[in-house]
């Protein structure tokens, strides 16, 4: 009965951080339902931990840094098993004159003439563009939305990830490119659409 | 020239692609630069590649 008192008003914060951790947990386990688990585990811990966090890190930085613990543990849980799981690229790199081809004409020319989007940066400061970027990544291809994630959003080597995927890494380079390049359509598409200047 | 200026868009993105993976060399870079300060398209697709790894990097945060 006290502890509706004590009920830390960050705990729905915490759960606003879930999609982020999954996804984070998702690149490095290779498996949405282990992702989930792991989170899942990572969340109440963090539940508990929470009257210690000061917040000298920010909240998704401190969750994170749990969550690591549990994936690293769920890692060697993987290995005891000796679950080996062979890792296969799903998507095909092709290489960069065909993502090329897919941008420009036959002529050379721009298929959709990029147009200028309207203070992209103020965007940032908005909730709805970060639902809308989530459901973007989302929408990648599995092997392009990892590695995407783990190279722009963790910041991690191209090269190492490459090794993780098991893929060589100009095929990586491929894949991260069209990445990249859907999540710009992706955007464009659902969110600066709206908002694009007229270019004059 | 139509067909020039077309030609190089292609080019230049192929430019903007490869700067995330090598440094460019000096005349890629100069290539590149002359380009996008003749073409908005092109300006206005590097602007965007930008924005995306800066938003990338602050999604972690």
């Amino acid at each position: 009965m006290p502890n509706d008192a004590t009920r830390d008003p960050r705990h729905a914060e915490i759960e606003s951080h879930r999609g982020y951790l999954v996804r984070y947990a998702l690149a490095k386990l290779r498996d949405r339902e282990l992702s989930e688990e792991v989170v899942q585990e990572a969340l109440l811990a963090a539940l508990e931990a929470l009257p210690g966090f000061r917040g000298d890190a920010s909240l998704r930085t401190w969750l994170t840094s749990i969550l690591r613990f549990k994936i690293a543990d769920a890692q060697r849980e993987r290995v005891r098993e000796r679950e080996v799981f062979a890792a296969t690229s799903d998507e095909p790199g092709g290489d960069l004159e065909s993502l090329l081809d897919a941008a420009f004409g036959p002529n050379g020319e721009w298929r959709e003439p990029p147009a200028a989007w309207a203070d992209p940066h103020a965007s940032l400061e908005q909730q709805r563009f970060w639902e809308v970027f989530e459901r973007c990544l989302d929408r990648l291809p599995a092997t392009g939305g990892r590695v995407f994630f783990q190279r722009e959003v963790l910041g991690e080597e191209t090269k190492r990830i490459c090794e993780t995927e098991n893929i060589t890494e100009a095929n990586c380079w491929v894949i991260v490119h069209r990445a990249r390049m859907s999540l710009r359509t992706c955007l464009e598409a659902n969110w600066f659409a709206g908002e694009t200047a007229d270019g004059r | 020239m139509g067909a020039e200026r077309e030609f190089r868009c292609r080019e230049a993105v192929r430019l903007l692609l490869l700067a995330f993976e090598r440094a460019l060399t000096d005349d890629e870079e100069r290539d590149l630069k002359g380009h996008l300060a003749a073409c908005g398209h092109c300006d206005n697709y590097d602007r965007q590649l930008r924005f995306l790894s800066a938003a990338a990097s602050r999604f972690a945060r």
